[in-house]
């Protein structure tokens, strides 16, 4: 191999796509529970019926730091909860059957 | 449709698979917030009480059950449009 090929540091840098796919997974879940989050705040603790200043105040403020606290411990819990009483049936398989029924569809056409 | 040699069904069976746990991803999501928002209404705790915890808990597991029971329908309604078609 050419010397000019190899890097400075001699690493060869490969690209593991499923490692990637599961980096996008990790990264879309927390993209997804943020935005939630970001709704549903806005609609609990800001004053919508008035907006008499632009600035967060300090009431909703209050509002905002345990609305988000109470939302994270509401996604980890149901998540246990679910996964501890439907062990089985808290699966994308079992809640998503349609996937799987269209699958079989095309494979009994042929 | 034209029907899908034995490649395409596996490529296209792998996209049906990340579409998959994307969509349960956003169920999930979803889930949290409509419990969320229907359960929690008091913001001058930064915990859970008891009450609100009660109320996810049924919240969760009836939209889990929601869900199987539309799940169960559609799969109904499409074998009798099948069946119509036939």
């Amino acid at each position: 191999m050419s010397f000019f090929v190899n890097n400075a540091n001699g690493i060869q840098h490969t690209v593991d796509p499923r490692k990637i796919e599961i980096a996008t997974t990790q990264f879309e879940a927390m993209n997804i529970t943020f935005n939630g989050m970001l709704d549903t705040c806005y609609n609990k603790c800001i004053d919508r019926e008035q907006y008499n200043e632009a600035d967060v105040t300090k009431g909703e403020g209050n509002c905002i730091k345990r609305c988000v606290s109470k939302y994270v411990y509401t996604n980890k819990y149901i998540g246990t909860y679910l996964q501890g009483k439907y062990y089985y049936t808290f699966t994308p398989k079992s809640i998503l059957k349609h996937y799987d029924l269209y699958l079989k569809s095309l494979v009994e056409k042929k | 449709m034209e029907s899908l040699n034995n490649k395409e069904q596996q490529e296209f069976q792998k996209i049906v698979e990340q579409k998959q746990m994307k969509d349960f991803m956003r169920l999930y999501s979803s889930l949290v917030e409509k419990c969320f928002t229907d359960c929690v209404e008091d913001f001058t705790s930064a915990k859970l009480s008891n009450r609100e915890l009660t109320c996810i808990s049924k919240c969760s597991e009836k939209f889990l059950k929601h869900s199987e029971r539309v799940g169960q329908r559609f799969q109904e309604q499409n074998a009798l449009m099948n069946q119509n078609l036939r």
